[in-house]
C-alpha cells in the first residue's frame, strides 16, 4: 500500500513537471514562429508600407494611417473535408498627438497558444530606426477588463501589452493574423465581409487582397464611388487553383458622423464574401450564388426567388394554430381574419417557448421590456406552413432592406427580409410587441417581389412581380402627449399628470419603455393557452396560499418600485425629475382591437420656474422635453437624410394658472412653420384658469436629399429655441 | 402496473412537498427581521447579520516569518423578494491563498457552493497580478439567509491588509478578533474609533493566547455615493503591527518602527540596478538650455510629466519595489515608483541632491508611528537644493516644481537617504491657492447677454485643465475650450478664444473671448427678466444625509464669477436679487448682486470656496440646506422696467 501510494505521488510529480516542461516547450515553439511571422509580414517590400510622411492636408489630424492592408484566404482542406480561412490585416499608422497616444499605447488582442494565431507590432521612430515589440511582455486581461464588445467568446483569452517608447511622431506597424477551420459538408458560407473605406482616421492607402480557390463562389460590390475591384487567377501546387482579387483606395477621409445618417447608402463601401457551394447544390442553397462569381454584377431576381425561400426553420408545434383556428373559428370566412388570428396565435406559441422555456435569459427579457423580434424566414416558413393547412391561398414576399438600397445594390442574403402576403395585406415577421398590420420600418417603400408560395418551396417556375412596398404618413407614426399640469404653492415644482398615446413604429420604440417590469404576456395566455387559470380563486392549504398572495403582492410593489426608478431614469433626459409617482398601463397596443399604447403617469419635475421679486418665469416651451441643439459642425451636410419613419408628435397641456396670479408671455408660443418636408406648429391660449397649449410637430418625409438641410436646420433650431421660451406668472 | 401508479403518485406527493417547502423554506422570524431592516435601508438587496473575521498566526522556523489565517464567516440575509444570487469575490495574490469555501443554509445545514477562480484587475492599474475567486449564495425571496465561510493564509504578515467594520450592505453585528499567540508581540492600531461604538475585550484563553476582540453593531452600509471619501478617512478599522518574536530561543525582529520599515524598503532598493548610460544624453540636453539650476531641475522634472506616461505594472514585489530608471526611460511609461526613481537618476546625473520618497496619499490617514506597509502607497522624489526642498511628483502631469497635489499636501513622507532616512511632511495650501476666476463684461442685446471674458486658473486648478486638455485632438482644442468656458451650456456660445500660458506651468492659464448667452432674457411688453447665471453650479451635489464617508472634492478651491451688465439705456432696475452669504469652517457661498446707477451697471459677484477640500459627512445636512438656497438663488431673476 505504501509502496502505491509513493508511487503514486512521484506519478503526479512526474505528470506536473511534464506538464510544466511542455508549457515552456510550447511557448519556446510559440515564440520562433511568432519570430518567422515577423520576418514574413514585416518584411514584406510593399511599398505602400515603407511611406511615412503624412499629406498636408492632414498633418493636423491625431492620427492618420498611412497604409493598411487585409488579406483573406480562403481554402479547402483535408480532401476537401473542410473549408478555411486565414485573416491577415496589417496597420501603419502615424501618431501625431497626445490622443492618438492615449488611444495606441496599450493595445488589446485575442490570444491563443495555437501556430495559427499571431500578432506582431514593430515601432518606427521618427529617426528611421525600427524596433519589434517583445510580446512576451503582454499580460493576460483581467476578467473585470474585458471590453464588452471585445469579448467575441468566453472560450478566447485576451492579452494586453503597453506600446513602449511611444512617442509623438511614431509610426506603429502591426499585424494580426488568424486562421480558422470548419468542417463543411455540402455548403458553407464565411462571414460576409463590408468595409466603409472611411474610419475615424483618414487613409492614405487601403488595400483588401482576397485570395479564393477557385473551387468558391465569389460575390463582391463597390458602392458609392469605391473602385472596383481587379482579379487575377493562379495555379499553385499546393493550394491548387486560385484567384487572387485585389481592391485599392487611397487618400480616404475621415468618417463625418451626422444625424440621420445611412452609410451604405452614402458612403463609399465594399462588400465581399466568399460560399462554398459545390455544383450539385447550386439550386439548393438560400446563398445567393449563381454559376459564375458575382463581381459587381447585380443578383438577378429569379436568383433571390429561387434561393432566399430555401432558408429553413419553423416554430415548433406550429400546428396548434392550424387545430386552434378549425376548433374556435371554423365558421370564420374571411381568409385575411383567419390569417390575422394565425399571427396572434403563432405569436403567442413562439413566445410561450420564448418566455416560459427554460432559458434564464428570455426571462429577463421579458421583464425589463425587451423587443425579440422571430426571425423573418422562420416566421415566413411557418405562416406560409399554417395558412397552406388552413386552406388559405398566400403570396411569398421578399423585400430589400432599404438601409442597403433597392434590388440593384443587393448582394447578400441578409439584405433581404421576407414575409407572406394574403389578399391585400402583408403579414411580416413579429415581435413581442407588433401587432398584424405591422411591417419593418426597413421596408417602407422598398423594392419587393411577391409570387404564389407553395409548400415545397421551388419557385423555378413560378412567376413574380414586383412591387413597392407602401410608404407611410407621419399620422401612423404619432405620438401624442396629454399634460394636466399643476404648480406647487412654493412654486418650485411642476406636477405633471400625463397621458401617452403611441402608435406605428413610434408604439414599438415606447414599448419598451412603457412594457419594463409588465406582465403583458399574461393577456395572450387568456386567449390562446386552454389550460389558463388566470386570477381563479386557488384551492389549497390557507397557510400556503396566504404565503402565495403575501410573496406575491410583495413582488409587485418592488417591480413597481424598480419601474418607478426605471421610469424616473427615463426622463432624465427631459426634465430634472423630482419624484415619479405613479405609472398606469390602459392599452399594451398589442393586439388589433386596442392597437393602440396607452400609458398615464404622474410624476414631479423641478427647476422650470424662476423667480424675479413677486413674479415667477416659467420655462413653459421646455414641457415637450430635450430637443436637438444643432452644433456648428451639423451645419454642413455631406449625405442625405434618412429617417427610419415619418413620424409626428403632439403635445397637449393643460397648466392651471395658480391662483392670485396672471399669465403674461403666451404670444410668443403661437408658431407655424411648415415646408414640404417638416411641420412644426404652436398654438397657446388661456382658458379661465388654465393655459391651454398644443404643440405639433412633424417629419413628413422619410428621406430628403442633402440639399434640403436647410430646411432641418430651421426646424431644429425653432424648435429647440420653442423648448427654451418662458412666461411670466404675475402676482 | 399498482407498482408503478404508486410510485407516480408518491412522486407526484414528492414535487407537492417540494413546492410547499420551496414557500417555506424561510424562518419567519428571518422574514420579520429582513422587513425591519428593509424600512430603514429600502435600497439595499442584503444585510449581514453576523460577519466575524477571525485572524491567527503560525511560525515558521525556518523561514523565520509569520504567517497570519484569516477566518470569515457571514450570515447574509436577503431583503428582496425578487433579489438574484448574492455575489461575493475575494481578491487574492501570490502572497496569499484562499481556502475552504463553504457555505449552510438558515438551518445550518450544507450547501453547495461552486467558486470560479479568474483574474482581476484593481481600476487604474495595468496590471497588478491579482486573482479572484467569485462565487454565488443563492437567494430567492426575503428572509432567505445563508452563511458563508472561508480561509484565506497570508504568507507573510507583513502583507497583512487593514481590517474594517463596514461593507457595502448594512450589518447587524461584526466581531474582528485577533488571537495573539504569546510568541507574537504585536500592536493593533485602532484608527477613526472615536465616532464608533466599538466594544474591545481581551482575554487569554487555555493556550496563553490573547484573544482581542471588536464588536460594532448596526453599522450603515457604504453606499456608492457621489464624491465619496476613501473610506480609511471617515471608517474605523484596524492595522495590525507585527513586531517581534520570540519563539522558544528564537527570537526574530519584525517591524518594531519606522526603521525597520526604512530597512525592509532599502532591501528592495537595493535589488535595484540603475543604468544612467541611456540617459545621460537625454540630461546633457536638458541641462544645456537651463541658465539656472532651477531651470535645470525644471527640465528634468517637466521632461518626465510630460514623456512617461503612468501606467502601473504592480505585480507581487513590484508593488513595492521601483523598476530601474533605465527602463522606464526606454519604455516611456512607468508606475509612481519608477517615475520617482527615473527623476532621482536624471537629477543625480545632472549634479543635484534627489533621494527616493515614499508617502501614503492624503487616503490614508496615517503616520510613520505606524510601522506598517499600509502606510504607503505612493513614491515621489526629494530634491534639496541651497537649502531648499522640493518634492517632486512626476505622476502629476502639468504641476510646477514647488506645487503640489491636494492628494499628497500635508502628507508626511520617508525620505531615503543611504543607511539613514528622513521624515518630513508636504507643505499644505490653502483654498486660495487653486482659484479659478471668470470675469464678463456683458451688454443686452437683441434679448441676449453679449460681450467678453477673461477666465483665469492657478495652482490644481490649472493643473486639472492641463489634464483635460492634453489628450485633447489638436483639431478639437477650440471646442473643447468652448465646453469648458460655457460649461457645456448649449445656449453659450463662445468665439474668438485665446489661450494664454497653458504650456507654461509657472504662470496662470488664462483665456479670453467673446460671448454670446441666449435663452437667458425673457422680455414682456415693458420689461426684462434675466440674471446672469448660467453655470448653476453644485446644486446637484446634494447628497444623502445618512453617507458615512465623507463628500471629497479631492480638492480646495475658491471659484469666483465677476459680471458687470450694462443696462440699457431707456431701462430702469425694479428688482435685484437678495444676497446670499452662506460661511462656516468647510465652505462659503457668497452671491449678490449690486446696482451702480451712476454708470448704469448691474455687478454679480459670486464665490465658491471649499475650505478644507471636503464637507464631513456629519454636515451634510447643512450642505444640503445650503445648496437649496443656492439654488434659489440662481432661480431668481433681475427685472428691468422700460422708462
Amino acid at each position: 500500500m505504501k509502496h502505491r501510494i509513493l508511487s503514486t505521488i512521484l506519478l503526479v510529480i512526474f505528470v506536473s513537471l511534464n506538464l510544466i516542461g511542455q508549457g515552456k516547450v510550447a511557448e519556446k515553439r510559440k515564440q520562433k514562429q511568432m519570430q518567422s511571422k515577423n520576418e514574413m509580414i514585416f518584411g514584406d517590400d510593399d511599398p505602400d508600407f515603407q511611406i511615412s510622411e503624412v499629406p498636408e492636408k492632414w498633418k493636423d489630424e491625431s492620427a492618420v494611417i498611412l497604409c493598411q492592408k487585409s488579406h483573406y484566404k480562403y481554402y479547402q482542406y483535408l480532401g476537401e473535408a473542410g473549408v478555411g480561412q486565414v485573416e491577415t490585416l496589417r496597420k501603419r499608422i502615424k501618431v501625431n498627438d497626445n490622443s492618438a497616444i492615449e488611444d495606441y499605447s496599450v493595445f488589446f488582442y485575442r490570444y491563443s497558444m495555437s501556430k495559427e494565431e499571431f500578432v506582431g507590432i514593430k515601432l518606427i521612430k521618427a529617426d528611421g530606426s525600427e524596433v519589434v515589440i517583445d510580446m512576451s511582455e503582454a499580460v493576460e486581461i483581467a476578467d473585470n477588463e474585458v471590453p464588452k464588445y471585445f469579448k467575441q467568446d468566453y472560450f478566447f483569452k485576451y492579452k494586453k501589452i503597453a506600446i513602449p517608447n511611444l512617442e509623438k511622431g511614431d509610426i506603429i506597424d502591426y499585424y494580426s493574423s488568424v486562421k480558422s477551420e470548419y468542417a463543411a459538408s455540402g455548403t458553407f458560407s464565411f462571414t460576409p465581409l463590408v468595409f466603409n473605406l472611411a474610419t475615424k482616421y483618414p487613409i492614405l492607402k487601403q488595400k483588401y487582397e482576397f485570395d479564393v480557390s477557385r473551387s468558391f463562389k465569389v460575390s463582391f460590390r463597390s458602392y458609392n464611388g469605391a473602385k472596383e475591384i481587379s482579379k487575377v487567377d493562379t495555379d499553385e501546387k499546393i493550394f491548387g487553383k486560385r484567384s487572387i482579387f485585389v481592391f485599392e483606395d487611397s487618400l480616404r477621409d475621415k468618417i463625418k458622423y451626422e444625424y440621420w445618417k445611412y452609410q451604405y447608402l452614402d458612403e463609399p463601401s465594399i462588400k465581399f464574401q466568399v460560399n462554398f457551394v459545390p455544383k450539385s447544390m447550386l439550386h439548393r442553397t438560400s446563398l445567393l450564388v449563381t454559376e459564375n462569381d458575382l463581381i459587381n454584377d447585380k443578383v438577378k431576381l429569379k436568383t433571390i426567388q429561387t434561393h432566399i425561400p430555401i432558408q429553413t426553420g419553423l416554430i415548433s408545434e406550429f400546428d396548434k394554430a392550424v387545430k386552434y383556428i378549425k376548433k374556435y373559428h371554423k365558421d370564420l370566412k374571411s381568409e385575411t381574419k383567419k390569417a390575422e388570428i394565425a399571427y396572434y396565435y403563432l405569436r403567442y406559441l413562439f413566445y410561450d417557448q420564448t418566455f416560459n422555456g427554460y432559458s434564464k435569459k428570455y426571462k429577463d427579457a421579458y421583464l425589463y421590456g425587451e423587443e425579440l423580434p422571430i426571425v423573418d424566414h422562420i416566421f415566413t416558413n411557418t405562416f406560409i406552413k399554417v395558412l397552406w393547412s388552413l386552406k388559405i391561398h398566400s403570396k411569398y414576399v421578399i423585400a430589400v432592406n432599404r438601409m442597403y438600397g433597392n434590388f440593384d445594390d443587393v448582394l447578400l442574403r441578409d439584405e433581404l427580409i421576407t414575409g407572406v402576403k394574403v389578399k391585400d395585406t402583408y403579414f411580416f415577421s413579429f415581435s413581442n410587441f407588433t401587432t398584424h398590420g405591422f411591417i419593418p420600418y426597413q421596408l417602407l417603400g422598398s423594392e419587393a417581389i411577391e409570387f404564389d408560395a407553395n409548400l415545397a418551396n421551388k419557385y423555378k417556375d413560378v412567376s413574380f412581380k414586383k412591387v413597392v412596398l407602401q410608404e407611410n404618413t407621419p399620422e401612423q407614426n404619432k405620438s401624442v402627449y396629454e399634460f394636466d399640469a399643476t404648480i406647487n404653492e412654493e412654486f418650485n415644482l411642476i406636477n405633471f399628470n400625463r397621458q401617452n398615446t403611441h402608435v406605428g413604429y413610434q408604439k414599438n420604440y415606447y414599448s419598451s419603455i412603457a412594457l419594463w417590469n409588465v406582465d403583458y404576456f399574461k393577456e395572450d395566455e387568456k386567449q390562446y393557452d386552454p389550460n389558463y387559470k388566470g386570477d381563479e380563486k386557488k384551492k389549497g392549504n390557507k397557510g400556503r396560499l396566504a404565503e402565495e398572495e403575501r410573496m406575491k403582492k410583495a413582488e409587485e410593489k418592488e417591480r413597481n418600485e424598480e419601474k418607478y426608478k426605471f421610469m424616473k431614469e427615463f426622463y432624465s433626459d427631459d426634465y430634472e425629475v423630482k419624484s415619479y409617482d405613479n405609472f398606469e398601463l390602459i392599452s399594451d397596443g398589442r393586439f388589433a382591437n386596442k392597437a393602440e399604447l396607452i400609458y398615464k403617469e404622474q410624476y414631479t419635475v423641478e427647476n422650470l420656474i424662476n423667480k424675479a421679486g413677486q413674479n415667477y418665469i416659467l420655462n413653459l416651451g421646455s414641457f415637450i422635453g430635450d430637443q436637438i441643439k444643432l452644433e456648428q459642425e451639423d451645419l454642413e451636410r455631406t449625405s442625405n437624410i434618412y429617417l427610419n419613419y415619418p413620424w409626428s408628435t403632439s403635445y397637449i397641456v393643460k397648466l392651471k394658472i395658480p391662483e392670485g396670479y396672471k399669465m403674461e408671455g403666451l404670444d410668443q408660443f403661437n408658431i407655424n412653420i411648415v415646408n414640404d418636408l417638416l411641420e412644426f406648429s404652436s398654438s397657446a391660449t388661456i382658458d379661465g384658469e388654465n393655459i391651454l397649449m398644443q404643440v405639433d410637430k412633424k417629419y413628413m418625409a422619410r428621406t430628403a436629399d442633402k440639399a434640403e438641410w436647410p430646411k432641418y436646420i430651421e426646424f431644429l433650431e425653432e424648435v429647440y429655441s420653442f423648448t427654451q421660451k418662458k412666461v411670466v406668472l404675475k402676482k | 402496473m399498482k407498482n408503478i401508479i404508486i410510485l407516480v403518485l408518491l412522486w407526484c406527493s414528492l414535487i407537492q412537498s417540494n413546492v410547499y417547502s420551496q414557500l417555506n423554506k424561510v424562518n419567519p422570524d428571518d422574514i420579520e427581521t429582513a422587513e425591519k431592516i428593509k424600512e430603514t435601508y429600502p435600497e439595499q438587496r442584503v444585510a449581514s447579520l453576523l460577519s466575524s473575521s477571525r485572524y491567527s498566526f503560525e511560525y515558521n522556523k525556518k523561514t523565520e516569518e509569520v504567517s497570519a489565517i484569516l477566518e470569515e464567516e457571514e450570515s447574509i440575509l436577503c431583503l428582496k423578494e425578487l433579489s438574484g444570487p448574492f455575489e461575493k469575490r475575494i481578491i487574492y495574490d501570490d502572497q496569499t491563498e484562499v481556502l475552504r469555501i463553504s457555505g449552510s443554509d438558515y438551518k445550518n445545514k450544507p450547501i453547495s457552493i461552486y467558486a470560479k477562480k479568474t483574474t482581476y484587475n484593481t481600476a487604474g492599474t495595468f496590471y497588478d497580478g491579482l486573482n479572484q475567486v467569485v462565487f454565488e449564495i443563492p437567494f430567492s425571496r426575503i428572509g432567505d439567509k445563508n452563511t458563508y465561510r472561508y480561509y484565506k493564509e497570508f504568507y507573510d504578515v507583513k502583507y497583512l491588509p487593514r481590517a474594517s467594520f463596514h461593507n457595502m450592505y448594512p450589518i447587524k453585528e461584526k466581531v474582528i478578533e485577533f488571537m495573539v499567540p504569546e510568541w507574537l508581540d504585536v500592536e493593533l492600531v485602532e484608527i477613526n474609533f472615536k465616532n464608533f461604538n466599538i466594544k474591545k475585550t481581551e482575554t487569554l484563553d487555555k493556550k496563553n493566547n490573547r484573544i482581542i476582540s471588536y464588536k460594532l453593531i448596526d453599522i450603515k452600509p457604504v453606499e456608492d455615493d457621489k464624491l465619496a471619501s476613501a473610506p480609511t478617512i471617515t471608517l474605523p478599522h484596524i492595522i495590525l503591527v507585527s513586531k517581534n518574536v520570540n519563539y522558544n530561543e528564537q527570537s526574530v525582529k519584525l517591524l518594531n518602527d519606522v526603521s525597520d520599515l526604512y530597512a525592509w524598503y532599502k532591501s528592495l532598493l537595493k535589488d535595484m540596478d540603475n543604468k544612467t548610460e541611456d540617459f545621460k544624453g537625454k540630461v546633457t540636453e536638458l541641462c544645456s538650455s537651463a541658465t539656472s539650476d532651477l531651470e535645470k531641475i525644471e527640465n528634468i522634472f517637466y521632461w518626465v510629466q510630460d514623456n512617461i506616461k503612468y501606467l502601473a505594472y504592480e505585480d507581487g514585489i513590484m508593488g513595492y519595489k521601483p523598476a530601474n530608471a533605465q527602463d522606464v526611460y526606454n519604455k516611456k511609461y512607468g508606475d509612481c515608483k519608477g517615475m520617482a526613481n527615473l527623476t532621482c537618476e536624471m537629477l543625480k546625473l545632472a549634479g543635484f541632491d534627489a533621494h527616493l520618497t515614499w508617502i501614503g496619499t492624503r487616503n490614508l490617514p496615517y503616520d510613520y508611528s505606524i510601522p506598517s506597509l499600509a502606510v504607503d502607497n505612493h513614491m515621489i522624489s526629494t530634491l534639496y537644493h541651497n537649502g531648499n526642498k522640493y518634492f517632486l511628483d512626476a505622476t502629476e502631469k502639468g504641476i510646477p516644481l514647488g506645487d503640489y497635489a491636494h492628494r499628497i499636501q500635508g502628507q508626511d513622507v520617508l525620505v531615503s537617504n543611504g543607511e539613514s532616512f528622513t521624515i518630513d511632511t508636504i507643505p499644505e495650501f490653502d483654498f486660495d491657492h487653486n482659484k479659478l476666476t471668470t470675469t464678463l463684461n456683458l451688454e443686452l442685446k437683441d434679448n441676449k447677454l453679449v460681450g467678453t471674458g477673461v477666465r483665469e486658473y492657478t495652482g490644481e486648478e490649472k493643473t486639472i485643465l492641463f489634464n483635460q486638455f492634453y489628450y485633447v485632438s489638436k483639431l478639437d482644442i477650440e471646442k473643447e475650450m468652448a465646453n469648458e468656458i460655457g460649461g457645456s451650456n448649449r445656449n453659450v456660445a463662445v468665439a474668438n478664444i485665446v489661450s494664454i500660458g497653458m504650456e507654461n506651468r509657472n504662470k496662470p492659464t488664462v483665456f479670453t473671448y467673446d460671448i454670446e448667452i441666449s435663452n437667458q432674457v425673457t422680455e414682456l411688453d415693458k420689461e426684462l427678466y434675466f440674471n446672469a447665471e448660467y453655470h448653476k453650479n453644485y446644486v446637484h451635489l446634494d447628497a444623502n444625509e445618512n453617507r458615512v464617508n465623507d463628500l471629497d472634492f479631492d480638492l480646495k478651491f475658491n471659484r469666483s464669477k465677476l459680471v458687470h451688465i450694462k443696462v440699457p439705456e431707456n431701462y430702469s432696475v425694479n428688482y435685484i436679487p437678495k444676497e446670499l452669504l452662506i460661511d462656516n469652517d468647510e465652505f462659503k457661498f457668497s452671491l449678490k448682486y449690486s446696482f451702480d446707477p451712476s454708470e448704469n451697471k448691474l455687478t454679480y459677484e459670486k464665490h465658491i470656496i471649499i475650505k478644507k477640500g471636503m464637507i464631513q459627512a456629519q454636515n451634510i445636512k447643512h450642505w444640503n440646506e445650503a445648496l437649496k438656497f443656492l439654488n434659489t438663488f440662481y432661480r431668481d431673476q433681475i427685472i428691468l422696467i422700460k422708462i
